[in-house]
């Protein structure tokens, strides 16, 4: 299990719950690492709207924070807005 | 931990009988418990372990530690239970002897099996809370969970190997055959191995 991503069941539904929210436009890519009962998350996203850096930073942490919300164990993320892949 | 408890009662219930009767497989059952207890404890450190904080040479934490927790309870399950099965079955077969209290060896394995289906039941319990709609097997292929995979393993395994004791052991009482639990050992043993060979490389990850 070591190097191991979390469980498919739980990437699809991560990946479904980014691409539902109002901010994210598309899903470049989805990394997660179990480390025992905790996960870490890693997304490269195309944010929808691109306004001030102040405004996508608080779009980026509004993710951030519902996703924390929604999935108990995320305990780190890093989260990197891109245009393509 | 209701493992750590059903092999803690399995091994004073095998300990009294060892004491009673002077038998020297009684005797090495209770060793063979109290191993089993020392497994269990084992991965409590684990998952200890498991649970420090994040520090800088350790910036994510110390998560995966339960992994190898578990590799090592799981090698030493299916080697020191399931090899050291096998070998006692086929050291009984060549010189086979006769129990001398044979009752209070079926009510050693009666308590053993109700004390190990209570430990079964309570993994079961935990794995029910995280199975979501996968089937038994598939999660036990599936779970980020090495712990609970290695617990319900050994409880499934040593359960088997309970009933399979118990079911040569009866008829070999009432008839005085001997010869007959031998077999029934070196089978529980090969399972044994088998499936926490199955736990170890799930654990390990491939």
């Amino acid at each position: 299990m070591i190097g191991e991503s979390a469980d498919p069941e739980t990437v699809a539904a991560l990946r479904e719950f980014l691409l539902k929210r109002p901010e994210v436009g598309e899903v470049f890519s989805l990394i997660t690492l179990q480390l025992g009962t905790e996960l870490m998350v890693s997304a490269k996203v195309q944010m929808k709207e691109m306004g001030t850096a102040a405004e996508l930073i608080g779009d980026i942490n509004r993710v951030e924070a519902a996703l924390r919300m929604s999935f108990s164990q995320v305990r780190w993320i890093f989260f990197e807005p891109d245009l393509k892949d | 931990m209701y493992a750590l408890g059903a092999n803690g009662g399995i091994a004073l219930a095998k300990g009294v009988a060892a004491w009673h009767t002077g038998s020297g497989a009684m005797l090495a059952e209770t060793v063979h418990s109290v191993a089993d207890c020392a497994n269990q404890i084992l991965l409590l450190v684990g998952l200890k372990r498991a649970k420090r904080p994040c520090s800088e040479l350790h910036p994510l934490g110390y998560g995966k530690a339960i992994y190898f927790w578990s590799f090592i309870v799981a090698l030493m399950l299916f080697s020191m239970g399931g090899i050291f099965s096998i070998y006692e079955g086929i050291h009984k077969m060549l010189h086979p002897e006769m129990p001398d209290s044979p009752w209070i060896a079926v009510a050693v394995l009666a308590v053993s099996i109700v004390l190990e289906m209570g430990s079964l039941k309570g993994a079961l319990v935990e794995v029910r809370k995280v199975q979501g709609k996968r089937s038994f097997l598939k999660w036990f292929r599936t779970s980020r969970q090495s712990e609970l995979i290695v617990v319900t393993g050994e409880d499934i395994a040593a359960l088997f190997g309970l009933l399979f004791a118990l079911t040569q052991f009866l008829p070999r009482s009432l008839l005085l055959i001997p010869s007959l639990t031998p077999s029934a050992r070196s089978l529980s043993g090969l399972f044994l191995f088998l499936l926490l060979q199955q736990s170890a490389l799930r654990s390990r990850a491939y």
